[in-house]
């Protein structure tokens, strides 16, 4: 088998049952070779291979939300497949919108495309204590769809919450630090002779034992603005929670995620603002404290709860 | 518990009506068919969640050298799918004739 589309196909096998690449993936491969074959110039060709390349992805992640929804039955267990099923697809497909345009920006320059990938490999990290938190707020208010909350549905929230905590930890102490290094030692590799050189680390290429070490007031605002994302997704995830159970029209629900997480970076915003200021470490945390105080009192005081 | 009413939203309702003119067509020419109404994105999920409610039915056409051996999947609604059509437009009907 030969033709365009081989590389989506190939990725389809490994990771859809062989029904969805029948029915799906088949149909819209097949399409794409038939137009792409169709006399025309090269930039309609072109034109044909990004319509059907973005068809393919659209369908993939739509049938993946459907069939996350569709599996699911009622019960904690189900709720907590469609929690966490959906906040992976949040956080890939925000992982994506946040790499792919500087990853397209490197792809469009001239020169070894295979160093503009790792470029964007190196960009990865970045993204990642942004989209895990979005991630989860898309997960649970998904799963909760305004309904009665218990305290199994709290416990299930604050479960998914501290896996991603632990996550966003895990990398900013790793990740992070060899993520921006990298990008920095690539760059200065880029323009000059090509080898990669050893360079002191900043701020933002120390993790939270490299940042523990140092005594100056720009390391230690840092340092607790770190400590204080890595913990974001557990207020983030109360209090989603908490307006989930409460909205049912869908549109609704997305614009209160968009909001959540405006509200959330918006405050931190302002708390760094501050902290250059010369304002005390403490006020690193007022983000997770004003979610996490809303969410609680959003939740305890739901009326089907006290019932 | 599954609802025992059978609905259409307007994609399944404006692909029952192209199969309906047609005895057979493919995603694509239902897209293009369709004006705009149907996307290339989402035709064949649509397509497919319509075939395990019994609306459609489906299967491999023939494949061409163009195609690279894969086959386009040709689709038909059932007696089943134009009778709920057809129900769904004569409920419309009544619908227009009370609200006048």
């Amino acid at each position: 088998m030969s033709g365009p589309g081989n590389w989506l196909r190939a990725f389809a096998v490994l990771v859809c049952r062989p029904s969805t690449v029948e029915r799906l993936v088949d149909p819209i491969i097949s399409d794409l070779r038939i137009e792409y074959a169709a006399p025309g110039s090269a930039w309609h060709r072109r034109a044909v291979l990004l319509r059907a390349y973005l068809g393919f992805w659209k369908a993939l992640a739509v049938h993946g939300a459907l069939s996350i929804g569709k599996r699911a039955e009622d019960g904690d267990q189900a709720v907590f497949r469609r929690a966490v099923g959906f906040s992976c697809l949040g956080f890939a497909v925000v992982t994506g919108l946040l790499v792919l345009p500087p990853l397209l920006e490197g792809l469009q320059l001239k020169g070894d495309r295979v160093r503009q990938l790792r470029f964007a490999v190196t960009l990865i990290p970045q993204a990642l204590p942004i989209s895990i938190p979005i991630g989860v707020c898309i997960g649970i208010m998904s799963a909760i769809r305004a309904r009665a909350l218990s305290r199994r549905d709290l416990a299930l929230t604050l479960t998914i919450g501290l896996i991603a905590a632990c996550l966003v930890w895990a990398v900013i102490e790793w990740g992070l630090p060899w993520g921006n290094q990298r990008f920095r030692q690539m760059t200065i590799a880029a323009v000059g002779d090509g080898r990669l050189v050893h360079l002191e680390p900043g701020l933002n290429e120390l993790g939270f034992s490299g940042l523990a070490s140092r005594t100056d007031v720009a390391a230690v605002r840092h340092y607790h603005l770190l400590w204080a994302l890595s913990f974001a997704a557990i207020p983030l995830a109360l209090f989603t929670l908490a307006v989930a159970a409460r909205v049912r029209r869908p549109a609704f629900r997305t614009l209160l995620i968009l909001m959540t997480v405006f509200g959330y970076y918006a405050i931190l915003w302002v708390s760094d603002s501050s902290l250059r200021q010369g304002a005390p470490v403490l006020l690193a945390w007022v983000p997770n404290v004003v979610f996490l105080a809303a969410g609680a009192t959003l939740f305890w005081r739901s009326p089907r709860f006290n019932e | 518990m599954s609802n025992p009413v059978p609905t259409l939203s307007a994609k399944e309702h404006v692909i029952l009506e192209l199969l309906g003119r047609s005895r057979e067509m493919y995603g694509l020419e239902l897209v293009t068919e369709s004006a705009g109404a149907l996307k290339r994105g989402t035709v064949y999920v649509t397509l497919g969640r319509m075939e395990e409610k019994g609306y459609v039915t489906s299967h491999a056409g023939e494949t061409s050298p163009a195609q690279g051996g894969l086959p386009r999947r040709l689709y038909r609604s059932t007696p089943y799918g134009r009778e709920l059509l057809a129900m769904m437009a004569s409920a419309r009907r009544l619908s227009l004739r009370f609200a006048r």
